[in-house]
């Protein structure tokens, strides 16, 4: 018998904007649906919709021509992530009812959850924090068990840049959080931050793994610039006091992506720039490594 | 009668009136002037070619790296401790202990700017700056209610 489980399951977050989560996330899993066989479900759950218009705004590259044509018929029939939350938080039982209107085929191995503007409701709270919590966990579970959708090796989500339920949802839940963190003092203060969040607003759930990594470290010989290297010493020193003041899993990959031009075209050229995909192989080999500790 | 020659004040105007001229002239040549040269300096950003820099400057850059980085790092998080105990003033008296090749050399470590470009009153800013962000940068443990 063909045993089924769920996804693993990563979410990438920083409470700063503009750090690349969005960029690392959908890298990553293109990466892994291309080179590594794996088949990936990526949402985006930020209501700034920066994943899902990346892809609508590509339309004229070709690649994604059907997705504007297919998120018009997923909201009309009512298959949206908000959708999907409203019927898991009203009072009847939670049959949402999955398929590939709820999930959009980027490539054969490469599938999307969109994100949409409704999701803002969700900052206001206006749904039960307690009951949302389980969300992204049952949700998983409906996917996995669906008979009308793949199997899924890897769920990536792209969290907004702030504690919203449906943040809660998943990093209550999840295998893996990733943060990545640029070489400058706003981006990195975001590290301690999330950390002591955590321990605030995931109680009494354990603290998933926590795997951080430099985004944008600025290049120099071969390395980063010593102003990179003093930020992720930072890092680092804060990522240790963390694991041995609170126990917290934190490891420190020491695999950066560097900032060069060509990773703004990442989403919108449909793929990892090619000068990336060495840089995205270590770290996703440093996350798979951390992940199966 | 009319005077058949100009008389001094109307010569005086048109004096004026032409050297008005000239210098609205002058001030369109050197305008198309700086804008050629402009544009030259953006086609040929190297030209003049920079003199060389003494070779005696290149000593002084090795001199100021005679502390290796393990130790840099080691007076900065010194500078930290010292400046969480007894603020900038533990600080302040600290880091003038240093001279100035090290306090470069410490800046430079830290990520602030070149040994050229650093002097000693912008290094120790830099340091400084750097100092109060590590301050910042610090976990805390929150307690589970």
């Amino acid at each position: 018998m063909n045993e089924k489980r769920p996804p693993k399951t990563i979410a990438t977050i920083n409470f700063k904007g503009g750090v690349g989560k969005t960029t690392v996330t959908w890298c990553l899993g293109d990466l892994i649906s291309t080179f590594g066989n794996s088949n990936v479900l990526l949402f985006d759950l930020d209501a700034q919709m920066s994943l899902t218009q990346a892809i609508t705004l590509n339309e004229d590259g070709g690649l994604y021509r059907k997705f504007s044509d297919w998120s018009d018929r997923s909201e009309k029939k009512g298959k949206t992530i908000f959708k999907a939350i409203e019927a898991y938080t009203g009072i009847k039982g939670f049959d949402f009812g999955i398929n590939y209107d709820f999930i959009y085929q980027i490539t054969d191995r490469y599938h999307f959850v969109p994100s949409i503007e409704d999701l803002y409701w969700l900052e206001l709270d206006v749904f039960d924090r307690e009951k949302m919590q389980g969300f992204i966990r049952d949700i998983l579970g409906e996917i996995t068990w669906s008979k009308n959708v793949l199997d899924y090796d890897y769920a990536l989500f792209d969290c907004p840049p702030s504690f919203t339920l449906l943040s809660y949802s998943i990093l209550s839940v999840c295998d893996l959080i990733l943060i990545p963190v640029n070489p400058d003092f706003y981006a990195i203060k975001g590290v301690p931050l999330i950390l002591n969040t955590l321990q605030l607003r995931i109680a009494p759930f354990p603290i998933p793994k926590i795997a951080v990594f430099m985004n944008k470290a600025k290049p120099y010989a071969g390395t980063m610039t010593k102003e990179s290297r003093f930020y992720w010493g930072q890092v680092q020193r804060v990522c240790s006091q963390a694991a041995s003041q609170a126990g917290l899993k934190v490891n420190c990959l020491d695999t950066p992506i560097y900032d060069r031009v060509a990773i703004k075209r990442a989403v919108t050229s449909g793929g990892v720039p090619t000068e990336f995909i060495d840089d995205f192989k270590n770290l996703w080999k440093g996350i798979t490594e951390f992940l199966n500790e | 009668m009319n005077n058949e020659f100009v008389e001094p004040i109307d010569e005086l105007k048109r004096v004026a009136d032409e050297i008005s001229s000239l210098r609205r002239d002058l001030q369109t040549t050197s305008a198309a002037l700086s804008r050629i040269e402009r544009r030259l300096k953006a086609a040929f950003p190297n030209y003049p070619a920079k003199p060389k820099k003494p070779k005696n400057q290149k000593k002084t850059d090795k001199k100021s790296l005679l502390k290796t980085s393990q130790e840099l790092q080691m007076i900065f998080e010194e500078l930290v401790a010292l400046t969480q105990k007894g603020g900038d003033g533990g600080f302040a008296s600290r880091i003038d202990e240093f001279s100035d090749e090290d306090v470069i050399a410490l800046a430079v470590e830290v990520g602030i700017g070149s040994q050229s470009s650093l002097s000693r009153r912008k290094a120790i800013d830099g340091v400084r700056k750097r100092v109060q962000e590590s301050m910042q940068l610090q976990f805390e443990k929150k307690k589970n209610h």
